[in-house]
C-alpha cells in the first residue's frame, strides 16, 4: 500500500469505484482540482434524472414480478392447484361392509368378515431370527415352519412375499400380538356362510370384482347387490413428506354407507329339514334331483325353498351347481295341474263338483288316445271323484265344458307361462303355449298336466292360491332389511289379486282332503297327519329328458295343512326317479310326510281338530 | 500494516473530524431554537446515554417471547402428536374389537347351524320324535299324538331318566 498525502486522493489516481467523493475541504488546502470531462458532468450532477431512471427501473422490474404474479396466481392457478393437489392430497378409498343375510328367525345366513392377507418383507428380518419367526407363525398361519421359512428365504421380490392369504381374524389376532418384525397383514371383506350349504340355492354366493369389491354371483346376493353392497367411501387426506396424513389440515371425506341387511322369510330349521328329507329320498330313489317348496298362503312367504343336489357357497367350483331349481327348472306338473282346469269348468263350465261322469278306461280325443294311470273301467265318478281318483280320462271330459280361451286364461290367472315375481335372478316363466299354437288334443293334456311345463314355485302358488280362498298372493322371500344406522324397514305387503271365487277354493280344499284317505288305502298314508285335515294333490308327469320322448318321469305331492284354515302349502317334486317307483304318491308322498310333520311342529301349528270334509266322490 | 494503523487515529488525521465536539465548538450561531445548556450545567455531561433507551430489557422481552412461542409451539404439537397417538390407539383397539365381535358372531351362527344341532344332539343320544305331540297348557292334557319314549338310549352326561 502507498502512503496517501494527507490531503486524499492523489491527483491522477482513480476514485475507488462506488465510494463517495472525499470530504470536502477547504478549497485553500487542497490542490487545484482537475477539469472533469464535459461529458460525464450531466449525470453526475442531475439526481433528479437519476432517480427517476432508478424509479423507472424499479416500476418495471416490479410490473414484471406484478404481471407473473398475475400469471401465476390469476390466469394458471388452477392447474397450479391441481398439480399441488395432486402432490399433496391422496385418496384414501373406504370400502364399506356388505350387509348380511339373515333367517326369519334373525339366524344368520350370510354375514362378512374381516381376512387378512399375511405377507413379509425379509430383509426386516435378521437371517438369525428367521427360524424363530417362521416357528411362531406356523401355528396360527396353519403351515409348517419350513414352507413359511422357505418363502422368507425365496421371496418373490426382494421386499415381498405373501405368506397366506385369506387368514382368519382369531388368527390375525394372535400374529399381531406377536410382534414379528417385517411381518404385515391387510385386511380385506370376505364372505362367510355359517350355516353351510343351508338355503344355498336361495341365498347364492359372491364374488370379488375387479375394484376388490364383493358381488353377488346368484341367488339373493346377485338380485339384491346393491342393497347390500352399499356405497364406497373415500377421505381425501394431506400428506406430509413422510407419507403421514398431516393432523387437522382438512379433508373432504365421502362418508361410507355400509350395506343394508336382508331379513328373509325362510325358516333355517324347516329349510334344513326339507333339504334333508330332499337328499335321503333322492339317495334313495336314485333321482335325478328334488324341489321342496313351503309358502305361507296368506301373506306369500317363502319358509323353505330347499332342493338337492345343493352347494356350499363357500366353494363354488360349478356355476352350473348354483342354479335355483325351484325356479329355474321346469317340469311337467302331471295331475296337480288338475285343480286349474277344474276351477275353470266349476266357474265357467256350469259343472259343480257333484257332476257326475263316466270313466271309461281310456277315451280317443283330438287324435290322441287318452288313459289313466290305474286300472278303473266303469267308475262314475262326480268331479269330485275324478280329482281325488286323479282320473285323465274324466278330467279330459270334464275340458270340454270349457272353451280352450278359457282354459287357457285359468292357467294363466293361476300363474302359469310368468315368473311367480319371488325376488331371484333368472325365475323361468316355464311355458304355457298360447291357444294359437295348441294341437288337437293341448286341451286335454293340459287338463292332467301334460304339454306345458312349470316350476316348483309356479305349483306351490297354484295351491297357495286355493288355499288362501282363491287369492292369489305374490311369493316373497324379504321379510323386511334393516338399513346401515340400524333401522328395520318391514317389507311392502306382497301385491295379491284374486283367481277364483272363495267358493271354488273351498270346495276344491274339501276335495282334496279326500286324497289322503285313498293313498293310505293304497298304503301310501303319507298325507294322514293325526289332528289335521291334510289336502293334497298327487302327480305324475312323463318327461322328456332330451334324448327320448317322455321316457323318464316327475314325481309330486302337494299339500295344504292345517284343513280348514290353511297356514302352510308344502310342494314337493323328484325328476327321473329310477328306484323304487315313480308315483307321485310313493316317490314324492314319503318326503311331503316328513317336512309337513317337521313343519307343523317347528311353527307350532297346532292341531285344529278338524276332520276332512265328508264328500261324494262317485256319481250314481 | 503498523503504518495504516498509525495513518487511521484521529491524531493521525488532524483535519478529519467531521463531527466537532461539543464541548470545543463554539457557540457563534445557535442552531436549535432550543436553548443550549452551558458546559458544565449538571445533567448535560452525557446528552446521548440520556436519549438511548436500555437494551437489556427489551433484548429479554423478545427473547422471552420467543421462547415462549417455542414452548407454545412445541406443547401444541405435542398435544396434537399425544392425541394423534391416542386416536391411533384407539382405532386399533376398536378394530380389534370389531374382529373379535366378528368372530363371535360367526362361531355363534355356526353353533346354531341346523346341522351342527342336530349332530351334536345325535352325539348326545338324542333322536328325532317320529311321532307329533301336544299338550294343551290349559288342561294339562295331551291334545293329539301319543308321545313315546324314544328307542335311543339316552346319553345326556348327569341326565338319568
Amino acid at each position: 500500500m502507498t502512503p496517501a498525502s494527507p490531503g486524499g486522493r492523489p491527483p491522477g489516481t482513480p476514485r475507488a469505484r462506488g465510494g463517495y467523493p472525499p470530504p470536502r475541504t477547504p478549497p485553500a488546502r487542497t490542490p487545484p482540482a482537475r477539469p472533469r470531462p464535459a461529458r460525464r458532468q450531466p449525470a453526475r450532477g442531475d439526481p433528479t434524472r437519476r432517480l427517476g431512471i432508478t424509479l423507472l427501473a424499479i416500476i418495471f422490474v416490479l410490473s414484471l414480478f406484478a404481471g407473473r404474479l398475475i400469471q401465476l396466481q390469476g390466469m394458471e392457478s388452477a392447474s397450479y392447484r391441481k398439480l399441488a393437489l395432486q402432490e399433496r392430497d391422496r385418496t384414501i378409498v373406504l370400502p364399506a361392509m356388505r350387509g348380511s343375510i339373515t333367517g326369519a328367525n334373525g339366524q344368520v345366513l350370510a354375514m362378512t368378515i374381516a381376512k387378512y392377507q399375511v405377507t413379509a418383507d425379509p430383509p426386516q428380518i435378521p437371517l438369525a431370527k428367521r427360524q424363530r419367526v417362521a416357528d411362531a407363525l406356523a401355528g396360527p398361519l396353519g403351515m409348517t415352519s419350513a414352507a413359511i421359512l422357505a418363502r422368507l428365504q425365496h421371496p418373490t421380490s426382494p421386499q415381498y412375499v405373501v405368506l397366506a392369504k385369506g387368514v382368519p381374524a382369531p388368527a390375525s389376532s394372535q400374529i399381531t400380538a406377536l410382534g414379528l418384525p417385517g411381518i404385515h397383514q391387510t385386511a380385506s371383506y370376505a364372505r362367510s356362510y355359517p350355516q353351510g350349504s343351508i338355503a344355498a340355492n336361495i341365498i347364492g354366493f359372491t364374488g370379488i370384482d375387479s375394484n376388490g369389491i364383493l358381488t353377488g354371483g346368484a341367488g339373493l346376493e346377485l338380485q339384491h347387490n346393491a342393497l347390500l353392497a352399499g356405497r364406497t367411501g373415500s377421505e381425501q387426506v394431506q400428506i406430509g413428506t413422510d407419507g403421514q396424513p398431516i393432523p387437522l389440515a382438512g379433508s373432504r371425506d365421502k362418508p361410507v354407507v355400509n350395506g343394508s341387511s336382508l331379513r328373509l322369510t325362510i325358516v333355517p330349521a324347516l329349510q334344513y329339514a326339507a333339504e334333508q328329507a330332499c337328499a335321503r329320498q333322492v339317495k334313495k330313489t336314485k333321482a335325478d334331483n328334488c324341489t321342496v317348496v313351503i309358502i305361507q298362503p296368506k301373506t306369500g312367504a317363502v319358509l323353505a325353498m330347499a332342493q338337492y343336489p345343493t352347494y356350499n357357497p363357500s366353494h363354488v367350483t360349478n356355476v352350473d351347481q348354483t342354479t335355483n331349481l325351484a325356479v329355474q327348472a321346469q317340469f311337467q306338473p302331471g295331475s296337480t295341474a288338475k285343480v286349474m282346469t277344474a276351477s275353470a269348468a266349476l266357474e265357467r263350465g256350469g259343472q259343480t263338483p257333484m257332476s257326475a261322469y263316466k270313466i271309461p278306461y281310456q277315451i280317443h280325443e283330438g287324435g290322441q288316445f287318452i288313459h289313466d294311470a290305474e286300472w278303473a273301467p266303469g267308475e262314475h265318478y262326480t268331479i269330485a271323484g275324478i280329482i281325488a281318483h286323479s282320473s285323465n280320462v274324466g278330467m279330459s271330459q270334464v275340458a270340454k265344458h270349457i272353451s280352450e280361451q278359457t282354459q287357457y286364461d285359468y292357467l294363466r290367472a293361476f300363474g302359469l307361462g310368468q315368473p311367480t315375481g319371488v325376488g331371484l335372478p333368472n325365475e323361468s316363466d316355464g311355458d304355457l303355449p298360447p291357444v294359437s299354437q295348441w294341437y288337437g288334443d293341448t286341451r286335454f293334456t293340459l287338463s292332467f298336466g301334460q304339454g306345458v311345463a312349470v316350476t316348483a314355485m309356479q305349483m306351490a302358488e297354484v295351491y297357495a292360491t286355493i288355499a288362501n280362498g282363491g287369492v292369489r298372493v305374490q311369493p316373497t322371500l324379504i321379510e323386511g332389511t334393516t338399513d346401515s344406522a340400524g333401522t328395520y324397514t318391514p317389507a311392502a305387503p306382497s301385491p295379491s289379486h284374486r283367481v277364483i271365487q272363495a267358493k271354488t277354493a273351498k270346495e276344491l280344499l274339501q276335495i282334496m282332503q279326500q286324497v289322503p284317505g285313498i293313498d293310505a288305502e293304497g298304503a301310501q298314508p303319507w298325507g294322514v297327519i293325526p289332528g289335521y285335515a291334510v289336502a293334497a294333490k298327487t302327480g305324475t308327469s312323463q318327461e322328456s329328458n332330451g334324448r327320448c320322448a317322455l321316457c323318464i318321469y316327475g314325481s309330486s305331492w302337494i299339500g295344504i295343512a292345517p284343513g280348514d284354515k290353511p297356514q302352510l302349502v308344502v310342494a314337493v317334486n323328484v325328476q327321473n326317479p329310477r328306484k323304487g317307483g315313480h308315483f307321485g304318491a310313493v316317490v314324492a308322498g314319503p318326503v311331503f310326510y316328513q317336512i309337513m310333520k317337521n313343519a307343523l311342529a317347528i311353527l307350532q301349528i297346532p292341531p285344529d281338530g278338524a276332520r276332512p270334509a265328508k264328500v261324494r266322490l262317485n256319481a250314481p | 500494516m503498523a503504518t495504516d494503523t498509525i495513518q487511521r487515529t484521529p491524531a493521525a488525521r488532524p483535519h478529519a473530524p467531521r463531527r466537532a465536539d461539543p464541548r470545543t465548538r463554539p457557540v457563534t450561531a445557535p442552531r436549535h431554537t432550543r436553548p443550549v445548556p452551558a458546559p458544565g450545567a449538571p445533567g448535560t455531561g452525557r446528552p446521548r446515554s440520556r436519549s438511548r433507551a436500555p437494551r437489556m430489557p427489551f433484548i429479554l422481552l423478545l427473547v422471552g417471547l420467543l421462547g415462549g412461542a417455542l414452548v407454545s409451539l412445541l406443547v401444541i404439537s405435542t398435544t396434537l402428536a399425544q392425541g394423534s397417538f391416542r386416536i391411533t390407539s384407539l382405532q386399533e383397539q376398536n378394530a380389534e374389537l370389531a374382529r373379535q365381535a366378528q368372530t363371535l358372531t360367526n362361531q355363534v351362527a355356526q353353533a346354531g347351524n341346523p346341522a351342527v344341532i342336530a349332530n351334536q344332539a345325535e352325539k348326545l343320544g338324542m333322536r328325532p320324535n317320529p311321532h307329533l305331540g301336544f299338550v294343551d297348557l290349559k288342561s294339562g292334557k295331551i291334545v293329539v299324538g301319543k308321545p313315546s319314549r324314544a328307542e335311543a338310549a339316552i346319553n345326556v352326561p348327569g341326565y338319568t331318566p
